[in-house]
């Protein structure tokens, strides 16, 4: 008698005991209905998985053995990955209630596991706390710049995993399955994450980047106010001001500077963007420098210089703004006052003012150059002011004619290296000559455009129009746009 | 051959370091320090550029450019200032000024503009 009959027997007498010594029917049968064993049907649902579906006995049928469930088993050749208690457990629930088990998973195959070396596993909070900048004053471009994900000195950015070996799988039929290689790309420390024991931490203040496979924090210097407390600011990163800089103060970042609210400018040097959500404002000799682009909302006399991009949301008063890509000046803005220099052109809506205030808008050159050949004019301008001095000794001084002579020489010499020398920029200079100006709202009498050194002066106002350079006839067109 | 150029302005600084540094670009310069004269070297003479200042004694710059360019239409002539703004240059362009240069004078634009076609 196996373990279940056994068990069916202690059933009934206990059932019979409680009904009185009455003796029960082996089976419940419906009248003329024939005796069926009990049975199980396997079904392979693929290599790694078989169901096993369980039929009761019906009248004085047998009961489900287990021995039957396993020669099923056998005869499909289903030898790996048998899930014994479950069989169990289905033959005596079949046994006792009489009831169709169908679907039981009772064969499972093993996957094969790729090996896993020691690794570095980031700190999952890390990627949770995202700081999101306001991003409904100024749109252009900030989703780039936002996402910081900020960390203090010490935070702990991975704890070391223990390496887990792998190993081959199998089928339930016994075949084995072979592990491959994990293509998991693993973290890897980079800059300014300090490895202590088993846990990587941040080395320094800064922006935490997944780059994978290395994880690293840039150097990003968040600051309030900068004034006499903080002093001038020079860092080796990113700089985000949360604060106002008081006049008169230097910032000089590597990378670049973000900047919440106005930022009194005195002398700015950037590697990177400057990004002014409100104004930058100067005091007539202030500077900005950036090897990115400029982006704010409205500037005030300052002179700029990017390597990028110029885009201004408002307004633009008095600034000489210099950009070897393009100067924008968005949506409804004012320009008044300076001079605009962008060597692929500019688009502005309104230029001064039927009061007067007369800017400049140049396209199409290269401002280093320009810039260039102006510093060496000015030099050959200087040393012409040193001949005239030397000419007037000669009539003052008749006697030292033969070394002011000398001297004379010698500095028309100079002139002379310095022309040379302008020659090689003024090639330079004159880039893009199909550079444009857009203008999109009015452009008042007074003002300058000048593409490729081809210049005019507007003598009135002018709506909705775009300069060009004709060059067959060496003069500004002007179209409507 | 040479491009010839014509600097009228009373600075007289500026009129010699064009004279000097204008050989040395390929350019003959010839000066005159007030409108009057400069009109008279201009009505006499061929040149491939004329530099004007726009505020001098006597005759003002948009004057000179006038009076230039009623006797020859043809004329290049750009006006020099420092104040591109400054009303007299407005004027000097409905003269008939080809277009305006920042004082004290950009080498580069001259070049440009004596390669240019006439």
């Amino acid at each position: 008698m196996t373990e279940v009959q056994i068990l069916l027997e202690n059933v009934r007498k206990t059932l019979e005991k409680s009904a009185g010594g009455e003796r029960l029917p082996n089976s419940i049968k419906p009248p003329g209905e024939v005796d069926i064993p009990a049975y199980v049907e396997i079904e392979v649902v693929s290599p790694m998985s078989a169901l096993g579906h369980f039929y009761p006995a019906v009248g004085t049928g047998s009961l489900l053995s287990l021995e039957a469930v396993y020669e099923a088993l056998e005869r499909l050749n289903i030898t790996n990955g048998v899930l014994h208690p479950r069989i169990k457990s289905a033959v005596q629930k079949v046994n006792l209630d009489r009831k169709v088990l169908s679907g039981i998973e009772i064969a499972v195959g093993t996957d094969a596991v790729a090996p896993v070396p020691e690794h570095w596993e980031l700190q999952r909070e890390l990627f949770e706390r995202r700081q999101k900048l306001d991003e409904t004053i100024l749109s252009v471009d900030f989703k780039e710049q936002s996402p910081f994900v900020m960390v203090k000195e010490g935070d702990i950015l991975g704890l070391l995993v223990d390496e887990k070996s792998g190993f081959d799988g199998r089928d339930i039929f016994g075949n084995t399955i072979a592990l491959q290689s994990s293509l998991r790309q693993l973290p890897v420390p980079g800059a300014n994450v300090g490895v202590q024991g088993a846990v990587c931490r941040a080395e320094t203040d800064g922006c935490f980047r997944w780059d994978p496979p290395v994880f690293q924090v840039d150097k990003v210097l968040v600051l309030g106010d900068v004034d006499y407390q903080t002093g001038n600011i020079n860092f080796p990163g990113d700089i985000v001001l949360n604060g106002e800089v008081a006049a008169g103060f230097r910032i000089d970042a590597k990378g670049s500077l973000f900047s919440a609210r106005s930022i009194n400018v005195s002398i700015v040097q950037c590697g990177g963007d400057v990004i002014a959500r409100q104004g930058l404002i100067g005091n007539g000799e202030s500077f900005i420098n950036a090897k990115g682009s400029i982006k704010a909302k409205f500037i005030e006399n300052i002179e700029v210089q990017s390597a990028q991009s110029i885009e201004i949301l408002s307004s633009c008063l008095n600034c000489e703004l210099k950009s070897l890509d393009s100067i924008v000046l968005r949506d409804r803005s004012l320009l008044m006052g300076g001079k605009l220099l962008a060597q692929n052109g500019i688009s502005v809506f309104q230029v001064g003012s039927e009061r007067g205030t007369y800017a400049e808008l140049a396209a199409g050159m290269n401002y280093e150059a320009l810039d260039k050949v102006v510093e060496l004019r000015d030099q050959s301008i200087h040393l012409v002011g040193l001949i005239k001095e030397v000419e007037r000794r000669k009539k003052l001084s008749p006697a030292m004619a033969g070394d002011l002579d000398k001297a004379r020489e010698k500095l028309r010499k100079e002139v002379a290296k310095l022309n040379e020398l302008s020659q090689s920029w003024v090639d330079q200079i004159d880039k893009r000559e199909e550079a444009k100006i857009v203008v999109r709202g009015t452009i008042f009498p007074g003002n300058l455009i000048e593409i490729c050194h081809v210049s005019t002066v507007i003598t009135k106002p002018l709506k909705r129009v775009v300069f060009s350079l004709d060059k067959k006839r060496g003069v500004i067109a002007c179209a409507p746009i | 051959m040479s491009k010839r150029l014509l600097m009228i302005d009373d600075d007289d600084l500026i009129r010699e370091t064009m004279e000097i540094i204008g050989p040395d670009f390929g350019i003959e310069v010839i000066t005159s320090g007030d409108g009057a004269s400069g009109v008279l070297a201009a009505t006499k003479n061929q040149f491939d550029l004329i530099l004007c200042d726009i505020r001098m004694p006597g005759l003002n710059g948009a004057q000179t450019i006038a009076q230039i360019l009623e006797s020859n239409p043809e004329a290049k002539v750009l006006v020099l200032t420092a104040f591109p703004g400054d009303p007299l240059v407005q004027n000097a362009i409905v003269a008939g000024a080809f277009g305006v240069m920042k004082k004290p004078f950009e080498i580069s634009k001259i070049l440009g503009l004596l390669e240019a076609p006439a």
